[in-house]
Protein backbone atom coordinates (compact mmCIF):
# COMPACT_ATOMS: atom_id res chain seq x y z
CA UNK A 1 0.00 0.00 0.00
CA UNK A 2 1.53 3.34 -1.01
CA UNK A 3 1.93 5.94 1.69
CA UNK A 4 -0.39 8.95 2.03
CA UNK A 5 2.41 11.40 2.64
CA UNK A 6 6.17 11.19 2.56
CA UNK A 7 8.20 12.11 5.63
CA UNK A 8 11.74 13.29 5.02
CA UNK A 9 14.63 13.91 7.41
CA UNK A 10 17.24 16.06 5.72
CA UNK A 11 20.69 17.01 6.93
CA UNK A 12 21.15 20.66 6.10
CA UNK A 13 24.17 22.90 6.03
CA UNK A 14 23.99 26.55 4.91
CA UNK A 15 27.58 26.91 3.75
CA UNK A 16 30.82 24.89 3.59
CA UNK A 17 31.77 26.06 7.06
CA UNK A 18 28.34 26.26 8.75
CA UNK A 19 27.30 23.70 11.35
CA UNK A 20 24.96 21.00 10.02
CA UNK A 21 21.42 20.56 11.38
CA UNK A 22 18.49 18.23 10.76
CA UNK A 23 15.12 19.33 9.42
CA UNK A 24 11.95 17.30 8.88
CA UNK A 25 9.48 17.72 6.06
CA UNK A 26 6.28 16.09 4.95
CA UNK A 27 5.11 16.16 1.32
CA UNK A 28 1.94 14.67 -0.22
CA UNK A 29 2.40 11.39 -2.07
CA UNK A 30 1.95 11.30 -5.83
CA UNK A 31 2.45 8.38 -8.23
CA UNK A 32 6.02 7.58 -9.36
CA UNK A 33 7.78 10.06 -7.09
CA UNK A 34 11.53 9.94 -6.63
CA UNK A 35 13.67 11.68 -4.03
CA UNK A 36 14.28 14.63 -6.37
CA UNK A 37 10.57 15.24 -6.94
CA UNK A 38 10.14 15.25 -3.14
CA UNK A 39 12.82 17.93 -2.93
CA UNK A 40 11.01 19.89 -5.64
CA UNK A 41 7.80 19.69 -3.60
CA UNK A 42 9.66 21.07 -0.58
CA UNK A 43 11.00 23.88 -2.71
CA UNK A 44 7.44 24.92 -3.59
CA UNK A 45 6.64 25.38 0.07
CA UNK A 46 9.72 25.25 2.32
CA UNK A 47 7.98 24.74 5.64
CA UNK A 48 9.18 22.06 8.07
CA UNK A 49 6.88 19.45 9.58
CA UNK A 50 6.90 21.54 12.73
CA UNK A 51 5.46 24.46 10.72
CA UNK A 52 8.59 26.59 10.66
CA UNK A 53 9.39 28.39 7.40
CA UNK A 54 12.91 27.64 6.22
CA UNK A 55 15.07 28.01 3.13
CA UNK A 56 14.49 25.64 0.19
CA UNK A 57 16.68 22.55 0.34
CA UNK A 58 19.61 22.76 -2.03
CA UNK A 59 20.76 19.81 -4.17
CA UNK A 60 22.45 19.09 -7.45
CA UNK A 61 21.05 17.10 -10.36
CA UNK A 62 21.09 17.15 -14.10
CA UNK A 63 20.23 14.12 -16.24
CA UNK A 64 17.57 12.58 -13.96
CA UNK A 65 18.33 9.17 -15.49
CA UNK A 66 21.41 7.96 -13.61
CA UNK A 67 24.02 8.89 -16.17
CA UNK A 68 25.51 12.16 -14.89
CA UNK A 69 26.14 11.19 -11.27
CA UNK A 70 25.60 14.70 -9.92
CA UNK A 71 22.61 13.85 -7.69
CA UNK A 72 24.56 11.31 -5.58
CA UNK A 73 23.79 11.47 -1.85
CA UNK A 74 23.11 9.20 1.10
CA UNK A 75 19.53 7.95 0.96
CA UNK A 76 18.64 6.16 4.18
CA UNK A 77 22.33 6.03 5.00
CA UNK A 78 23.41 4.37 1.78
CA UNK A 79 25.13 6.16 -1.08
CA UNK A 80 23.19 6.21 -4.36
CA UNK A 81 21.68 8.44 -7.04
CA UNK A 82 18.67 10.27 -5.69
CA UNK A 83 17.05 10.57 -9.14
CA UNK A 84 16.57 6.81 -9.38
CA UNK A 85 15.60 6.44 -5.71
CA UNK A 86 11.89 5.82 -6.28
CA UNK A 87 9.85 6.57 -3.18
CA UNK A 88 7.61 3.51 -3.62
CA UNK A 89 10.68 1.26 -3.60
CA UNK A 90 12.03 2.68 -0.34
CA UNK A 91 11.02 1.02 2.94
CA UNK A 92 8.19 2.44 5.08
CA UNK A 93 9.02 5.25 7.46
CA UNK A 94 10.81 8.55 7.01
CA UNK A 95 13.37 8.91 4.24
CA UNK A 96 16.73 10.21 5.45
CA UNK A 97 18.80 12.35 3.10
CA UNK A 98 22.40 13.36 3.80
CA UNK A 99 25.20 14.74 1.64
CA UNK A 100 28.12 12.43 0.90
CA UNK A 101 30.59 12.41 3.78
CA UNK A 102 33.88 12.09 1.90
CA UNK A 103 33.66 15.31 -0.11
CA UNK A 104 33.38 18.88 1.18
CA UNK A 105 29.78 20.07 1.46
CA UNK A 106 28.93 23.08 -0.70
CA UNK A 107 25.44 23.50 0.67
CA UNK A 108 22.79 21.09 2.02
CA UNK A 109 22.93 18.01 -0.21
CA UNK A 110 25.45 19.33 -2.73
CA UNK A 111 29.09 18.38 -2.36
CA UNK A 112 32.26 19.32 -4.22
CA UNK A 113 33.67 16.27 -6.00
CA UNK A 114 36.77 18.16 -7.12
CA UNK A 115 39.22 15.83 -5.28
CA UNK A 116 38.10 13.02 -7.59
CA UNK A 117 38.58 15.15 -10.68
CA UNK A 118 42.01 16.22 -9.46
CA UNK A 119 43.01 12.57 -9.13
CA UNK A 120 41.78 11.87 -12.66
CA UNK A 121 44.12 14.64 -13.81
CA UNK A 122 46.94 13.26 -11.73
CA UNK A 123 46.70 9.82 -13.38
CA UNK A 124 46.34 11.24 -16.93
CA UNK A 125 42.89 9.74 -17.41
CA UNK A 126 42.72 10.63 -21.09
CA UNK A 127 44.22 9.68 -24.42
CA UNK A 128 46.79 12.20 -25.67
CA UNK A 129 45.87 12.90 -29.28
CA UNK A 130 46.29 16.65 -29.38
CA UNK A 131 49.07 17.79 -31.68
CA UNK A 132 49.96 20.21 -34.41
CA UNK A 133 49.01 17.86 -37.24
CA UNK A 134 46.42 15.16 -37.97
CA UNK A 135 47.57 11.88 -36.44
CA UNK A 136 45.26 9.81 -38.65
CA UNK A 137 42.96 7.05 -37.45
CA UNK A 138 44.00 5.17 -34.32
CA UNK A 139 44.90 1.49 -34.27
CA UNK A 140 42.06 -1.04 -34.37
CA UNK A 141 40.87 -2.84 -31.28
CA UNK A 142 39.41 -6.35 -31.21
CA UNK A 143 35.70 -6.57 -30.40
CA UNK A 144 36.55 -8.59 -27.31
CA UNK A 145 38.94 -5.95 -26.02
CA UNK A 146 36.52 -3.14 -26.82
CA UNK A 147 33.82 -4.90 -24.84
CA UNK A 148 36.08 -5.38 -21.80
CA UNK A 149 37.09 -1.71 -21.94
CA UNK A 150 33.58 -0.41 -22.50
CA UNK A 151 32.37 -1.24 -18.99
CA UNK A 152 35.08 0.98 -17.50
CA UNK A 153 34.17 3.86 -19.81
CA UNK A 154 30.69 3.92 -18.24
CA UNK A 155 32.02 5.59 -15.07
CA UNK A 156 30.05 8.79 -14.43
CA UNK A 157 32.35 10.04 -11.61
CA UNK A 158 29.40 9.94 -9.25
CA UNK A 159 31.64 9.19 -6.26
CA UNK A 160 29.60 6.29 -4.81
CA UNK A 161 32.67 4.05 -4.78
CA UNK A 162 34.73 6.78 -3.11
CA UNK A 163 32.09 7.32 -0.45
CA UNK A 164 31.89 3.61 0.44
CA UNK A 165 35.67 3.09 0.39
CA UNK A 166 37.05 2.77 3.95
CA UNK A 167 40.51 3.72 2.68
CA UNK A 168 39.37 7.00 1.08
CA UNK A 169 39.11 9.48 3.96
CA UNK A 170 40.71 12.47 5.59
CA UNK A 171 43.34 10.33 7.32
CA UNK A 172 44.65 8.76 4.15
CA UNK A 173 46.21 10.07 0.95
CA UNK A 174 44.48 7.34 -1.09
CA UNK A 175 43.12 8.67 -4.39
CA UNK A 176 40.19 6.23 -4.25
CA UNK A 177 38.79 3.61 -6.59
CA UNK A 178 37.29 5.60 -9.49
CA UNK A 179 40.52 7.22 -10.79
CA UNK A 180 42.35 3.87 -10.54
CA UNK A 181 39.74 2.15 -12.69
CA UNK A 182 40.29 4.82 -15.35
CA UNK A 183 43.99 3.97 -15.42
CA UNK A 184 42.95 0.42 -16.24
CA UNK A 185 40.76 1.78 -19.07
CA UNK A 186 43.26 4.11 -20.68
CA UNK A 187 46.20 1.73 -20.30
CA UNK A 188 44.24 -0.81 -22.34
CA UNK A 189 43.54 1.54 -25.24
CA UNK A 190 45.92 1.04 -28.21
CA UNK A 191 46.85 4.74 -28.24
CA UNK A 192 46.48 5.30 -24.51
CA UNK A 193 48.89 2.43 -23.95
CA UNK A 194 51.70 4.63 -25.27
CA UNK A 195 51.62 6.60 -22.04
CA UNK A 196 50.87 3.63 -19.78
CA UNK A 197 54.14 4.09 -17.91
CA UNK A 198 53.31 7.64 -16.86
CA UNK A 199 49.99 6.47 -15.43
CA UNK A 200 51.60 3.56 -13.62
CA UNK A 201 54.21 5.95 -12.22
CA UNK A 202 51.40 8.00 -10.74
CA UNK A 203 49.57 5.11 -9.12
CA UNK A 204 52.79 3.54 -7.80
CA UNK A 205 53.31 6.55 -5.57
CA UNK A 206 51.83 7.71 -2.30
CA UNK A 207 48.05 7.54 -2.30
CA UNK A 208 48.13 5.13 -5.23
CA UNK A 209 47.06 1.56 -5.81
CA UNK A 210 48.96 0.15 -2.83
CA UNK A 211 46.65 2.05 -0.48
CA UNK A 212 43.63 -0.05 -1.48
CA UNK A 213 42.71 -2.41 1.38
CA UNK A 214 40.54 -4.84 -0.63
CA UNK A 215 37.31 -4.26 1.23
CA UNK A 216 35.65 -4.39 -2.20
CA UNK A 217 32.89 -2.02 -1.05
CA UNK A 218 33.49 0.04 -4.19
CA UNK A 219 32.42 -2.71 -6.54
CA UNK A 220 29.37 -3.48 -4.40
CA UNK A 221 28.01 0.08 -4.54
CA UNK A 222 28.95 1.14 -8.09
CA UNK A 223 25.63 1.87 -9.82
CA UNK A 224 27.21 1.22 -13.21
CA UNK A 225 28.42 -2.26 -12.28
CA UNK A 226 32.02 -1.33 -13.03
CA UNK A 227 34.32 -4.21 -12.01
CA UNK A 228 36.62 -1.95 -10.00
CA UNK A 229 38.39 -4.72 -8.11
CA UNK A 230 39.22 -6.51 -11.36
CA UNK A 231 40.91 -3.30 -12.42
CA UNK A 232 42.94 -3.37 -9.19
CA UNK A 233 44.05 -6.96 -9.87
CA UNK A 234 45.11 -6.01 -13.40
CA UNK A 235 46.86 -2.87 -12.20
CA UNK A 236 48.49 -4.90 -9.43
CA UNK A 237 49.95 -7.08 -12.16
CA UNK A 238 50.99 -4.08 -14.30
CA UNK A 239 52.70 -2.35 -11.38
CA UNK A 240 54.44 -5.56 -10.31
CA UNK A 241 55.88 -5.96 -13.81
CA UNK A 242 56.78 -2.29 -13.97
CA UNK A 243 58.55 -2.51 -10.62
CA UNK A 244 60.52 -5.61 -11.63
CA UNK A 245 61.55 -3.85 -14.83
CA UNK A 246 62.80 -0.88 -12.84
CA UNK A 247 64.65 -3.22 -10.46
CA UNK A 248 66.36 -5.37 -13.03
CA UNK A 249 66.65 -3.24 -16.14
CA UNK A 250 67.45 0.22 -14.92
CA UNK B 1 57.72 11.05 8.37
CA UNK B 2 57.43 11.53 4.62
CA UNK B 3 58.90 8.89 2.36
CA UNK B 4 59.39 9.13 -1.39
CA UNK B 5 56.83 7.69 -3.78
CA UNK B 6 59.02 4.77 -4.78
CA UNK B 7 59.99 3.92 -1.19
CA UNK B 8 56.32 4.01 -0.26
CA UNK B 9 55.48 1.52 -2.99
CA UNK B 10 58.33 -0.80 -2.02
CA UNK B 11 57.42 -0.67 1.68
CA UNK B 12 53.79 -1.49 0.98
CA UNK B 13 54.78 -4.37 -1.26
CA UNK B 14 57.23 -5.61 1.39
CA UNK B 15 54.42 -5.51 3.92
CA UNK B 16 52.37 -7.74 1.64
CA UNK B 17 55.27 -10.06 0.83
CA UNK B 18 56.56 -10.55 4.37
CA UNK B 19 53.08 -11.61 5.50
CA UNK B 20 53.37 -14.72 3.35
CA UNK B 21 57.10 -15.17 3.21
CA UNK B 22 58.68 -15.57 5.71
CA UNK B 23 55.99 -14.91 8.34
CA UNK B 24 53.34 -17.23 6.92
CA UNK B 25 55.87 -19.96 6.30
CA UNK B 26 57.16 -19.57 9.84
CA UNK B 27 53.61 -19.87 11.16
CA UNK B 28 53.20 -23.20 9.38
CA UNK B 29 56.52 -24.44 10.78
CA UNK B 30 55.47 -23.27 14.24
CA UNK B 31 52.21 -25.21 14.11
CA UNK B 32 54.12 -28.26 12.87
CA UNK B 33 56.46 -28.14 15.85
CA UNK B 34 53.59 -27.50 18.26
CA UNK B 35 51.79 -30.56 16.93
CA UNK B 36 54.71 -32.64 18.18
CA UNK B 37 53.13 -32.14 21.60
CA UNK B 38 50.52 -34.70 20.54
CA UNK B 39 53.24 -37.34 20.70
CA UNK B 40 54.15 -36.39 24.24
CA UNK B 41 56.62 -34.35 26.25
CA UNK B 42 59.74 -36.06 24.96
CA UNK B 43 58.79 -35.59 21.30
CA UNK B 44 58.01 -31.89 21.77
CA UNK B 45 61.12 -31.18 23.81
CA UNK B 46 63.23 -32.90 21.16
CA UNK B 47 61.61 -30.80 18.41
CA UNK B 48 62.27 -27.61 20.37
CA UNK B 49 65.89 -28.62 20.96
CA UNK B 50 66.30 -29.44 17.25
CA UNK B 51 65.15 -25.93 16.34
CA UNK B 52 67.72 -24.46 18.69
CA UNK B 53 70.40 -26.42 16.82
CA UNK B 54 69.64 -24.93 13.39
CA UNK B 55 72.93 -23.62 11.94
CA UNK B 56 73.25 -19.82 12.29
CA UNK B 57 70.13 -19.98 14.45
CA UNK B 58 70.61 -16.47 15.83
CA UNK B 59 70.79 -14.92 12.37
CA UNK B 60 67.90 -17.05 11.07
CA UNK B 61 65.80 -15.93 14.00
CA UNK B 62 66.73 -12.25 13.72
CA UNK B 63 66.51 -11.83 9.95
CA UNK B 64 64.06 -14.59 9.12
CA UNK B 65 61.50 -13.97 11.85
CA UNK B 66 61.94 -10.93 14.07
CA UNK B 67 62.89 -8.33 11.49
CA UNK B 68 60.12 -9.28 9.01
CA UNK B 69 57.53 -9.40 11.80
CA UNK B 70 58.66 -6.03 13.11
CA UNK B 71 58.44 -4.53 9.63
CA UNK B 72 55.02 -6.07 9.05
CA UNK B 73 53.82 -4.75 12.42
CA UNK B 74 55.04 -1.19 12.01
CA UNK B 75 53.68 -0.86 8.48
CA UNK B 76 50.50 -2.63 9.56
CA UNK B 77 49.88 -0.11 12.32
CA UNK B 78 50.38 2.69 9.81
CA UNK B 79 47.93 1.02 7.40
CA UNK B 80 45.37 0.56 10.16
CA UNK B 81 45.55 4.26 11.02
CA UNK B 82 44.69 5.22 7.44
CA UNK B 83 41.46 3.25 7.61
CA UNK B 84 37.99 4.52 8.42
CA UNK B 85 35.86 1.40 8.85
CA UNK B 86 32.22 1.68 7.80
CA UNK B 87 30.71 -1.72 8.54
CA UNK B 88 27.60 -0.15 10.04
CA UNK B 89 26.65 1.27 6.65
CA UNK B 90 28.14 -1.29 4.27
CA UNK B 91 27.98 -4.75 5.84
CA UNK B 92 29.34 -6.72 2.88
CA UNK B 93 31.23 -9.95 3.53
CA UNK B 94 34.44 -8.54 2.08
CA UNK B 95 34.08 -5.41 4.22
CA UNK B 96 33.85 -7.67 7.31
CA UNK B 97 37.00 -9.40 6.16
CA UNK B 98 38.71 -6.05 5.65
CA UNK B 99 37.76 -4.86 9.12
CA UNK B 100 38.62 -8.14 10.84
CA UNK B 101 42.02 -8.11 9.16
CA UNK B 102 42.78 -4.87 10.97
CA UNK B 103 41.29 -6.00 14.28
CA UNK B 104 43.21 -9.31 14.29
CA UNK B 105 46.35 -7.43 13.29
CA UNK B 106 46.15 -5.24 16.37
CA UNK B 107 45.36 -8.24 18.61
CA UNK B 108 48.39 -10.02 17.17
CA UNK B 109 50.74 -7.19 18.07
CA UNK B 110 49.96 -7.70 21.76
CA UNK B 111 49.87 -11.45 21.43
CA UNK B 112 53.16 -11.80 19.58
CA UNK B 113 55.06 -9.46 21.87
CA UNK B 114 53.79 -11.36 24.91
CA UNK B 115 54.32 -14.80 23.38
CA UNK B 116 57.86 -13.95 22.27
CA UNK B 117 58.73 -12.75 25.74
CA UNK B 118 57.11 -15.79 27.32
CA UNK B 119 58.94 -18.41 25.26
CA UNK B 120 62.18 -16.65 24.48
CA UNK B 121 63.15 -14.29 27.30
CA UNK B 122 61.18 -15.26 30.40
CA UNK B 123 63.78 -16.62 32.88
CA UNK B 124 61.23 -19.20 34.06
CA UNK B 125 61.14 -20.56 30.54
CA UNK B 126 64.88 -20.43 29.98
CA UNK B 127 65.57 -22.27 33.23
CA UNK B 128 62.88 -24.86 32.73
CA UNK B 129 64.40 -28.23 31.76
CA UNK B 130 61.37 -29.08 29.64
CA UNK B 131 59.64 -26.55 27.34
CA UNK B 132 56.67 -28.92 27.26
CA UNK B 133 56.41 -28.84 31.03
CA UNK B 134 56.69 -25.05 31.07
CA UNK B 135 53.84 -24.68 28.58
CA UNK B 136 51.74 -27.27 30.41
CA UNK B 137 52.03 -25.24 33.62
CA UNK B 138 51.33 -21.96 31.83
CA UNK B 139 48.23 -23.38 30.18
CA UNK B 140 46.81 -24.69 33.43
CA UNK B 141 45.65 -21.11 34.00
CA UNK B 142 42.34 -20.63 32.14
CA UNK B 143 43.12 -16.98 31.44
CA UNK B 144 46.36 -17.96 29.70
CA UNK B 145 44.64 -20.77 27.83
CA UNK B 146 41.97 -18.48 26.40
CA UNK B 147 44.48 -15.75 25.65
CA UNK B 148 46.37 -18.26 23.53
CA UNK B 149 43.15 -19.40 21.85
CA UNK B 150 42.45 -15.80 20.84
CA UNK B 151 46.02 -15.40 19.60
CA UNK B 152 45.88 -18.59 17.55
CA UNK B 153 42.52 -17.76 15.98
CA UNK B 154 43.70 -14.24 15.13
CA UNK B 155 46.89 -15.55 13.55
CA UNK B 156 45.02 -18.13 11.45
CA UNK B 157 42.47 -15.59 10.26
CA UNK B 158 45.08 -12.92 9.55
CA UNK B 159 47.18 -15.32 7.51
CA UNK B 160 44.33 -17.07 5.63
CA UNK B 161 42.51 -13.85 4.81
CA UNK B 162 45.78 -12.08 4.08
CA UNK B 163 46.34 -14.44 1.16
CA UNK B 164 43.32 -12.83 -0.53
CA UNK B 165 44.84 -9.36 -0.38
CA UNK B 166 48.24 -10.71 -1.32
CA UNK B 167 46.87 -12.34 -4.48
CA UNK B 168 45.22 -9.10 -5.63
CA UNK B 169 48.03 -6.71 -4.68
CA UNK B 170 50.57 -8.63 -6.70
CA UNK B 171 48.17 -9.22 -9.57
CA UNK B 172 47.93 -13.01 -9.30
CA UNK B 173 44.14 -12.93 -9.58
CA UNK B 174 42.19 -10.43 -11.62
CA UNK B 175 38.61 -11.59 -12.25
CA UNK B 176 36.11 -11.13 -9.45
CA UNK B 177 35.26 -14.82 -9.52
CA UNK B 178 38.88 -15.81 -9.09
CA UNK B 179 39.32 -13.24 -6.32
CA UNK B 180 36.39 -14.61 -4.35
CA UNK B 181 37.64 -18.14 -4.96
CA UNK B 182 41.00 -17.18 -3.42
CA UNK B 183 39.15 -15.60 -0.50
CA UNK B 184 37.22 -18.81 0.16
CA UNK B 185 40.32 -20.96 -0.18
CA UNK B 186 42.24 -18.70 2.17
CA UNK B 187 39.53 -18.82 4.81
CA UNK B 188 39.17 -22.61 4.46
CA UNK B 189 42.91 -22.88 4.96
CA UNK B 190 42.59 -20.68 8.06
CA UNK B 191 39.97 -23.05 9.49
CA UNK B 192 42.17 -26.12 8.96
CA UNK B 193 45.16 -24.32 10.46
CA UNK B 194 43.10 -23.24 13.46
CA UNK B 195 41.93 -26.80 14.12
CA UNK B 196 45.48 -28.11 13.96
CA UNK B 197 46.82 -25.34 16.18
CA UNK B 198 44.05 -25.60 18.77
CA UNK B 199 44.55 -29.35 18.93
CA UNK B 200 48.23 -28.88 19.69
CA UNK B 201 47.27 -26.38 22.38
CA UNK B 202 44.95 -28.99 23.92
CA UNK B 203 47.79 -31.51 23.72
CA UNK B 204 49.71 -29.50 26.32
CA UNK B 205 46.79 -29.92 28.69
CA UNK B 206 46.60 -33.65 27.93
CA UNK B 207 43.32 -33.30 26.03
CA UNK B 208 44.57 -33.32 22.44
CA UNK B 209 42.74 -35.50 19.94
CA UNK B 210 45.02 -38.10 18.48
CA UNK B 211 42.84 -40.83 16.96
CA UNK B 212 44.57 -43.83 15.43
CA UNK B 213 42.99 -43.64 12.02
CA UNK B 214 44.49 -40.27 11.30
CA UNK B 215 47.79 -40.50 13.08
CA UNK B 216 48.91 -44.09 12.77
CA UNK B 217 52.64 -43.90 11.95
CA UNK B 218 53.79 -45.51 8.70
CA UNK B 219 56.66 -47.04 10.63
CA UNK B 220 54.36 -49.59 12.20
CA UNK B 221 53.17 -50.76 8.80
CA UNK B 222 56.76 -51.38 7.75
CA UNK B 223 57.42 -53.23 10.97
CA UNK B 224 54.48 -55.53 10.28
CA UNK B 225 55.75 -56.28 6.78
CA UNK B 226 59.25 -56.95 8.06
CA UNK B 227 57.94 -59.20 10.78
CA UNK B 228 56.08 -61.18 8.15
CA UNK B 229 59.25 -61.45 6.10
CA UNK B 230 61.46 -62.81 8.82
CA UNK B 231 58.95 -65.28 10.06
S1 LIG C 1 33.28 3.73 -10.64
FE1 LIG C 1 31.07 3.55 -10.38
S2 LIG C 1 30.69 4.31 -8.33
FE2 LIG C 1 32.72 4.98 -8.87
S3 LIG C 1 32.46 7.02 -9.69
FE3 LIG C 1 32.41 5.62 -11.43
S4 LIG C 1 30.27 5.12 -11.72
FE4 LIG C 1 30.43 6.06 -9.70
S1 LIG D 1 38.51 -2.44 -2.62
FE1 LIG D 1 40.01 -0.84 -2.26
S2 LIG D 1 39.27 0.89 -3.43
FE2 LIG D 1 37.55 -0.54 -3.25
S3 LIG D 1 36.44 0.18 -1.46
FE3 LIG D 1 37.89 -1.36 -0.74
S4 LIG D 1 39.72 -0.25 -0.12
FE4 LIG D 1 38.45 1.14 -1.38
S1 LIG E 1 20.59 13.48 -11.96
FE1 LIG E 1 22.10 12.52 -13.19
S2 LIG E 1 22.43 10.72 -12.12
FE2 LIG E 1 20.78 11.54 -11.01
Amino acid sequence: MPRQSIELRIRRQDSPTAAPRWEEFSVPWQPSMNVISCLMEIRKNPVTRQGRTTTPVHWESSCLEEVCGSCTMLVNGRVRQSCTALVDNLPEGPITLEPMTKFPVVRDLQVDRQPMFDSLKRVHAWIPIDGTYDLGPGPRMSAEEAEANYVFSRCMTCGCCMEACPQFNGRSEFMGPAPLAQVRLFNAHPTGRLSARERLDQIMGRGGLVDCGNSQNCVEVCPKGIPLTEAFGELGRQTTVQWLKLLFQK
Amino acid sequence: MKVSDRTYFVLKRLHSLTGVFPIGVFLLEHFYTNSMALQGAAAFDRAAADLARIPYVGAVEAFGIWLPILLHMVLGVFIATTSKPNLERYGYATNWMYTMQRVTGVVLIFYIIFHTFQTRFDPAYLQSPSPYDFMRKQLSSPAMFWFMVVGILSACWHFGNGLFGFAIHWGFVTSRKAQLRVARLGLAFAVVLALVALNSLLAFTGRGLYPDWITKPHGQDHAVVMDGGTR
